[in-house]
């Protein structure tokens, strides 16, 4: 892998001179530095740099808030933009290279900002990432979920073309694609189950975050590993001038963050806990069954970095989350423990490279108690090794590459009791990537952002590997011992995006992406489960491979206080895994036997109309899409509607800022329900009735829609202290959504069945009081 | 000692009591609009190595939403076959059920069964195992201890792959338990890791039985399709995206089975 790196860095120099920095033609000079907010110090993600005197010349900040420009000797003014900070201007005199940080003030009356929002006012139509978008988690207070709760991934699936998997659920659909196609990242490490509480509750803490940026199946090349989408999170780094804390008290969980300076102004840590007690609630509950059980999670972020020079930077951050649940006989307790370490480091003020150390870890252990206790284990953990490079050649170009390499190590289910246990069956795998990439301004109307990444996953020892017959059971065994390189996939994944701006305040935008995705989320659940599994490519399981086609129309209206866009999709699936009829995945030692392959595709159009300004903000997104797959031996080869395909799905946001101290909003969600299957007969055998099945997904869930209401009054906002309480309302005219529908004979009239449909939630009232100072 | 497998099968009642557990859910009747498919043919029969006759059922489906009336199939001809040059064709008793005339089951031999009906022709195959001995039959008590539950101990025979098909049939209750028996269709599982062992099997999904019944217990042993279709044919919980029929051993687009099963009982009466 080194070796590959070291001819790739060559090949690099060679073609792009301005790498090595050597080539200083025409007396360029480089101007670079660090955006931050002035009040805490939190470095700025893709802020805007802008040349006053050349018109459509900039460049943004990078997840570490750091830009550069490299300009033609001679005097000029920078302004750096982010949205909700005034906007700060500084005079340069470029006869030198220059270092030149930014510390932005909040706006005053920042609470009149939109919550979704892109982050230069016009950036929606200008960026070149179509499909993106990106949260400002300042404002992620105007919009509460159950229970009150802040929460990313439930705001995410306010986006159009993202729909919720359901309720009780953190899973989500992008583009048709199930939920194991997303891939989540916290500060670069995979989070490989983002729920709490079998999927009430995300494990993101909103107080921790700082920055969520969505790309929905067309994200550059740096990024890579799933089909669909992939949700980069990143942690605040901490208030490096002063001492912080905040928190809220809720019906269900409390929240407390402390931040501060290690060094003030060179460092700074930042620590955020959950706990909740949603126990307390069922210990109220009349049924006995219901009294007896615990329901419980926590979950930690913590986060600290140091400033050695004006050259280096180091960060270290970590998440530790568990759930519990306990009821009667049975327990199941899960839980993710991430934590990566990483170093900022500028070779010289257009070189700038990041090294990361990651580590990742999902384990899930289930007891069962009538007598003799037994344990089923599952985990997956990687470790990850990156490195990425931003070269800022000059202001119309700026190339991304690097390199990263991930040991997986994969327990999918092991049985222990004090009498027996099973092996433990490991399974191993190596996963090596390369990626180039780079933004480039053609012509004044024309940019491109093209980039290309490699991967190759290669399946390890020890380990046996088995050939299964048409039904399923092994026909024979191969076995391999550690370290061994059984098979590895190569694959190669093209990335493509073209702006074209037809006005100054209109664009058209085109991509197209392949996406490969090596390990799989296994699952025939209904409903997000802790018990799904993460399985690698094997010798039977083939990588996934996804290819995306989009193109959107951007329009903003009134300067920017209007924006509209809709985009089209299609995408095309190969190597699609889908599971036989009455299949069993849960804890099936040979689950590759119950795995099938076929082909996707999923099309549809997007369309979003925003007000982003005002007393009144929001958003209205509509998304009409299919998502369908065809496989041999299921329905008889005929294409049928995917579980995830929601024809409609209706998102409508407002916001209302009466003045400082009330605040109001609401959502409204529709979509159409999941495809399922349902009997179309019944039979009777031995005495039992038994449904009869015709096809599968041939029926509908009912469609589900919601209103929520909150508001949120401002008891006391000074300099140093603010506090407030939210009141808010979750599905507000109580509507009994279906979470499932089952058949089952009539209790009342042995005759008979019935279809019964279970609800999770009727009208919830909550109050969340929250403090900072 | 269970099979884990077992058990993990029943896991899906967790989202389930959680559902419960958030105070606000609820559940109601509803209805649902259905498809009416053609009728599809039901075989159900067996042939087990205790004296005959054996008998084999021939139904229809019906509509979803019509009541448990299931029209018997009339007329067919249906006839068992063994590998030992044996054949029977089976004389119907009752609309719908067919009976053996002389066959005697064997462990160790194949049957075939075969039906023809409506110009389609629907075969199946099974192979008789060995039987296996209830040891002893233990009453346990559920989180109520009025409710109770019967652990089945066996010893199951070491180098070859057994599958069991448990069932518990009420023959008597008295009040104040006094009940009409709901049919289940059994407690299923492989001897996998526990070949060769004493295997204690707690049969928690069966119904649960009450002070002052008396229960006949019988330990099947089934061939693997017969195991297969049963595995797959457990509904309780549907909610699987990949719910479908059940893995039959009949052809031609039959649903049921033909199971050749070994047995043997014990009677239990719980104080």
């Amino acid at each position: 892998m080194k070796k590959i790196d070291t001819i790739a860095l060559q090949v690099l120099f060679f073609f792009f001179p301005a790498v090595s920095g050597t080539t200083q033609a025409q007396n360029k000079f480089t101007v670079s530095g660090i955006v931050n907010d002035i009040s805490n110090g939190e470095k700025l993600i893709s802020g805007t740099i802008a040349v006053k005197e050349l018109s459509g010349t900039g460049t943004d900040t990078n997840g570490y808030g750091f830009y550069s420009i490299t300009l033609p000797s001679g005097k000029y003014t920078l302004t750096a933009r982010y949205t909700g900070y005034e906007m700060k201007e500084e005079e340069v005199v470029l006869n030198q290279n220059i270092k030149l940080n930014f510390n932005l003030d909040q706006k005053m009356n920042q609470l009149q900002e939109v919550v979704v929002t892109n982050i230069r006012k016009d950036i929606n139509v200008t960026g070149t990432q179509m499909g993106v978008q990106k949260l400002d988690m300042k404002q992620i207070n105007s919009l509460p979920v159950l229970f009150g709760e802040k929460d990313i991934l439930k705001t995410i699936q306010l986006l159009p073309g993202i729909v919720p998997e359901g309720e009780g659920s953190s899973g989500f659909y992008v583009r048709g694609g199930a939920s194991g196609q997303n891939l989540i990242l916290l500060d670069e490490a995979t989070v490989f189950n983002a729920s709490h509480l079998l999927g009430f509750f995300s494990v993101f803490n909103s107080d921790a975050i700082k920055d969520v940026t969505v790309y929905k199946g067309n994200e550059p090349a740096e990024y890579g590993g799933r089909l669909s989408s992939v949700i980069d999170i990143k942690m605040n780094d901490g208030n490096d001038k002063k001492y912080s804390v905040s928190g809220g008290i809720g019906l269900i969980d409390s929240r407390v963050s402390v931040e501060g300076p290690i060094v003030k102004d060179k460092g700074s840590f930042s620590v955020s806990a959950r706990r909740t007690y949603a126990d307390l609630f069922t210990s109220l509950s009349k049924d006995t069954l219901v009294k007896r059980s615990t329901l419980n999670f926590y979950d930690l972020n913590a986060k600290a970095n140091f400033k050695l020079n004006d050259n280096n930077r180091i960060y270290l951050s970590g998440y530790l989350g568990k759930d519990a649940l306990n009821i009667t006989n049975f327990g199941l307790d899960w839980g993710n423990a991430i934590a990566t370490f990483r170093w900022n480091h500028l070779f010289n003020q257009k070189l700038f490279s990041n090294t990361s150390l990651v580590y990742s870890n999902y384990t899930y252990n289930v007891g069962i108690n009538f007598g003799n206790q037994i344990n089923i284990v599952s985990k997956i953990q990687d470790v990850s090794f990156k490195q990425d490079y931003q070269n800022y050649i000059n202001p119309d170009n700026k190339l991304k590459f690097g390199f990263n390499s991930t040991y997986y190590q994969f327990l999918p289910g092991t049985v222990t009791s004090p009498d027996s246990s099973s092996n433990r069956i490991h399974k191993f795998a190596w996963e090596n990537n390369l990626y180039v990439s780079d933004e480039l301004k053609l012509t004044n109307n024309l940019k491109t952002e093209y980039g290309v990444r490699f991967t190759g996953f290669s399946i390890l020892g020890p380990g046996s590997f088995y050939n299964y017959d048409i039904q399923g059971n092994p026909i024979d065994t191969a076995s391999y011992s550690s370290g061994r390189i059984i098979k590895t996939y190569f694959n190669m994944e093209p990335r493509l995006e073209l702006t074209w701006l037809l006005t100054g305040n209109s664009s058209v935008k085109a991509s197209c992406n392949r996406n490969v995705q090596n390990i799989h989320l296994i699952s025939n659940s209904t409903s997000a489960n802790p018990t799904n599994l993460w399985l690698p490519s094997s010798n039977k399981v083939i990588p996934e491979i996804a290819d995306q086609f989009s193109v959107g129309y951007y329009r903003n209206f009134n300067d920017n206080r209007y924006e509209f866009s809709a985009e089209l999709y299609y995408k095309n699936i190969l190597n699609l895994i889908d599971y036989k009829d009455g299949s069993r995945l849960v804890f099936n030692t040979n689950i590759e036997s119950q795995i099938l392959f076929g082909k996707g595709r999923a099309y549809g159009m997007e369309l979003c109309f925003r007000k982003n300004e005002g007393k009144f903000t929001g958003w209205l997104s509509y998304t009409l899409s299919r998502a369908e797959q065809k496989f041999d031996q299921i329905n008889n080869g005929h294409f049928y509607p995917s579980t995830q395909d929601r024809t409609h799905d209706i998102s409508m946001v407002g916001i209302y800022h009466l003045s400082p101290i009330w605040t109001f909003s609401s959502t409204w969600v529709y979509y159409t329900g999941n495809a399922v299957t349902f009997p179309s007969g019944k039979y009777v055998l031995d005495g039992v009735v038994l449904n009869y099945y015709t096809e599968r997904n041939g029926y509908r869930m009912p469609p589900y829609h919601r209103l929520d209401l909150s508001v949120t009054y401002m008891l006391k906002k000074t300099a140093t202290k603010e506090s407030s309480l939210t009141f808010s309302l979750y599905n507000a005219y109580d509507r009994y959504n279906a979470y499932s529908i089952t058949f089952r004979p009539n209790p009342a009239n042995l005759q008979q069945t019935q279809a019964i449909q279970t609800t999770l939630f009727g009208i919830v009232p909550s109050i969340t009081y929250n403090f900072k100072f | 000692m269970k099979k884990p497998s077992e058990i993990f099968r029943n896991l899906k009642i967790i989202p389930g009591l959680l559902i419960i557990a958030a105070c606000w859910s609820c559940q109601e009747v509803i209805h649902v609009d259905l498809n009416s498919a053609l009728p599809k043919l039901i075989i159900d029969g067996s042939v087990s190595d205790q004296p005959g006759p054996y008998q084999v059922f021939l139904s229809q489906t019906v509509s979803y939403g019509r009541n448990n009336v299931f029209p018997p199939v009339s007329g067919a001809e249906v006839v068992i076959t063994d590998n030992a040059r044996n054949s029977d064709t089976l004389v119907e008793v009752n609309p719908g059920t067919y009976q053996t005339n002389r066959l005697q089951g064997l462990s160790g031999r194949t049957y075939m069964l075969t039906v023809k009906n409506n110009h389609a022709v629907y075969t199946a195959i099974s192979t008789m195992p060995s039987p296996v001995s209830i040891d002893t039959v233990v009453v346990k008590s559920r989180s109520s201890t009025r409710k109770k539950m019967l652990s089945v101990i066996f010893f199951d025979p070491k180098g070859i792959t057994n599958y069991y098909r448990v069932l518990e049939k009420l023959i008597n209750s008295k009040p104040p338990f006094l009940r009409i028996p709901q049919p289940v269709l059994g407690t299923f599982m492989t001897d996998g890791v526990l070949d060769g062992t004493r295997i204690d099997l707690l049969t928690f999904n069966q119904p649960s039985f009450y002070q002052f019944d008396a229960v006949l217990v019988s330990l099947q042993c089934i061939d693997k399709n017969v195991y297969d279709y049963f595995m797959s044919a457990d509904q309780s919980g549907n909610i699987s995206t990949t719910v479908s029929n059940p893995v039959t051993n009949i052809s031609n687009g039959a649903l049921g089975y033909f199971s050749a099963y070994a047995v043997r009982y014990k009677k239990v009466a719980i104080h």
